[in-house]
């Protein structure tokens, strides 16, 4: 951990990548509590809903036994790219003087 | 039965690999604690997969669905979820943080050695909470298979499952544990879509969600292996060893050893440790009259969603990935892997309702995977039978492992060897970890001989619910917050890991109703938020670690912006 470089500059750096990694990630925290969060809630709020059919499944064997998965998925590398993105803005960044 | 041998001869085998290529190749310690040779995304997200789906996956969730109907559908969702909770806060910093397991994270975060010592604990406590099920997956698919008594299974696999920790350790697992992956996927997915096909999905009135309550599809004959206490419905004629007898609506006692046959279209009784509920209820998640759903709902999906980064085993093998940016790539294709898989299990629950209702009698609805492909006649039931059998060996055996190792490294490492023995050569540290392994495995199997009557899920659930209100605060705080103490962090994990267990210790012992029942039963929501208010509690005022700075740089800066300032991190 010792390096001879200049580490006057470590807590702006800290400060602002725990910014920005924080931003991002709690945004897609906001989306995926909306989404796992938001089944249950529907099905309680709207019991009729609970029993409407579609391709003979009831909405709920639907919803959680197929359906949310891919939201899932899709999600998750929704968020890799974004992430990437900012880290290699941060990286030129640090580039540029 | 010789195709089934076959099967699950193989997965044994495939599992003993570990330890025939362990012993000759792992030369150092840390070859025989974690998997230090990096792989790429693909064959490590299988691999942590593979570990992941264990016999509530592949058992469970299908024996708790045909159960409790869509009030399980929470479970393989939420078992999913987790990696997203896990990609979005733990898996990048993690990774660049390079600590091994979570007691390693605990020293290393907070320059303190007790710490490690307290993740090791709780550690212990996670660990044989999630051996113990599988324990249980083992002794009920043996005794289906071979018909052999309940300890028979459990002692068996455990004694392999010990013998192949102790021998091999973590070199060469990968593979292992994607082989296991994939065997799983294969078993669910191609049984699902036979059973779907042969028996059909909602063939005039046979489907699982019509109205009215499960009837035998034939005349079918059920042999009682305890003392049961049966929920009799509807009045029915029955022969109970060979004289007829009526059943008259209300409960009624068998004794162990009867041979009860039930007519065709007779509604099933239900044992008194299932309710199967009416048509209605059991498609709904929530059932009329069910005051907290909501909130057991909310909790069960927290606990599964924010346990999983601190399951012990899975967090462990991130660490196999190049690079941070690999980490989190290496999530995304969990997610996908696991996600594919939990296409299929409810739909054994869902047909098990339909075609095995003798499940219902027996109160054994956790084997409802196994069950029903004895419905298929011909090589292609065979075929069924045999990959169901080895799926499940395969989900038992490869998340043992992984457990046991966890376990025996929290033992001889954390909490023997590092604090008393620091100046322990290699070897010795090696004979610490068989010693541990062996110790972890036989606290399993005692514990997993009395706990038959317990579903698979609801065990696994617990484990989950103390991992999210012990580690995930630990992690999430530590990772993002420099203010964390190690003081807070200790008292907090100290705080959130005894409300969980005496809320799960409670409801193991008695029936509590109401608000308090339901919380106790789903403790997640109150016990999460209360171990990251003491955690912060207790950090304010207190010292902290001298770098907490660069430790936190170290694991948000991305590696290209590291290597042009130069930085040693």
């Amino acid at each position: 951990m010792s390096d001879d470089r200049n580490t006057a500059l470590d807590p702006i750096y800290l400060r602002t990548l725990l910014r920005v990694n924080l931003t991002t990630s709690l945004s897609y925290f906001g989306l995926f509590i909306l989404v796992i969060a938001g089944a249950p809630l529907v099905f309680w709020l709207y019991p009729s809903l609970a029993t409407t059919h579609l391709w003979s499944l009831p909405l709920p064997w639907l919803s959680l036994g197929l359906a949310g998965f891919p939201i899932l998925v899709l999600m998750g590398w929704r968020y890799v790219l974004a992430v990437e993105e900012d880290e290699a803005e941060f990286s030129e960044m640090v580039d540029a003087p | 039965m010789t195709l089934t041998t076959i099967f699950v001869g193989t997965v044994i085998v495939a599992t003993f690999a570990i330890g025939l290529f362990g012993v000759r190749i792992a030369r150092t310690t840390s070859d025989f604690f974690v998997a230090t040779r990096t792989v790429g995304s693909i064959w490590n997200a299988s691999a942590i997969s593979g570990e992941y789906l264990s016999a509530a996956s592949f058992l469970g969730i299908a024996g708790l669905v045909m159960k409790s109907g869509a009030r399980a559908m929470w479970f393989p969702f939420g078992h999913a979820a987790g990696y997203m909770a896990l990609l979005l806060f733990v898996a990048a910093p993690l990774r660049r943080f390079g600590a091994y397991t979570i007691p390693d994270f605990a020293e290393g975060r907070f320059a303190n050695r007790r710490l490690r010592r307290v993740a090791a604990l709780v550690m212990l406590v996670i660990g044989w909470f999630y051996l113990v099920p599988q324990m249980k997956g083992a002794g009920i698919t043996l005794e289906l298979l071979a018909g052999v008594p309940y300890w028979v299974g459990v002692v068996v696999v455990g004694v392999l499952v010990v013998s192949a920790v102790a021998s091999g350790g973590m070199k060469g697992i990968t593979y292992v544990q994607a082989f296991h992956y994939w065997t799983k996927f294969t078993a669910i997915s191609f049984s699902a879509l036979v059973l779907v096909f042969v028996l059909g999905w909602s063939s005039d009135s046979r489907t699982p969600f019509a109205a009215g309550l499960p009837t035998f599809p034939e005349a079918t004959e059920v042999t009682f292996a305890r003392d049961t206490r049966l929920e009799v419905p509807e009045t029915i004629s029955v022969a109970v060893d060979g004289a007829a007898i009526v059943w008259p609506a209300g409960h009624v006692e068998v004794s162990a050893g009867a041979k009860v046959a039930f007519a065709s279209g007779d509604v099933a009784p239900t044992a008194a440790t299932v309710d199967a509920g009416d048509a209605t209820s059991w498609t709904i998640p929530f059932p009329e009259g069910d005051r907290y759903g909501l909130l057991g709902a909310i909790s069960l999906l927290m606990a599964i969603v924010l346990g999983t980064m601190g399951i012990p085993h899975i967090l462990v093998r991130f660490y196999t990935s190049r690079d941070a940016p690999a980490a989190r790539r290496t999530a995304v294709v969990v997610l996908g892997l696991v996600g594919v898989f939990y296409l299929f299990p409810w739909i054994f629950g869902a047909l098990g309702r339909v075609w095995v209702p003798e499940l219902y009698v027996t109160g054994d609805t956790d084997t409802v995977v196994l069950a029903l492909p004895r419905l298929v006649d011909g090589p292609l039931g065979d075929v069924t039978s045999a990959l169901v059998a080895a799926g499940a060996f395969s989900a038992f055996i490869s998340t043992s492992t992984g457990l046991l190792i966890s376990v025996a490294g929290a033992l001889s490492h954390d909490l023997y060897a590092h604090p008393v023995r620091p100046q322990a050569s290699a070897e010795r540290r090696l004979w610490y970890f068989r010693f541990g392994a062996m110790v972890g495995g036989v606290v399993a199997i005692g514990l997993g001989l009395r706990a038959r009557s317990f579903d698979i899920n609801i065990l696994v659930g617990w484990a989950f619910a103390i991992a999210a209100s012990t580690f995930c605060p630990l992690l999430i705080l530590g990772i993002w917050w420099r203010g964390l103490a190690a003081r807070g962090a200790a008292i907090g994990m100290a705080v959130g890991g005894a409300a969980t267990t005496a809320a799960i210790l409670t409801t193991m012992l008695g029936n509590v109703g109401g608000l308090q029942g339901a919380l106790l039963a789903q403790p997640a929501v109150v016990t999460v938020p209360l171990a990251f208010a003491v955690m912060v509690l207790f950090s304010l005022g207190a010292r902290l670690p001298r770098h907490a700075d660069r430790l936190l740089l170290r694991m948000h800066m991305p590696e290209r912006a590291a290597e042009r300032l130069h930085m040693e991190l």
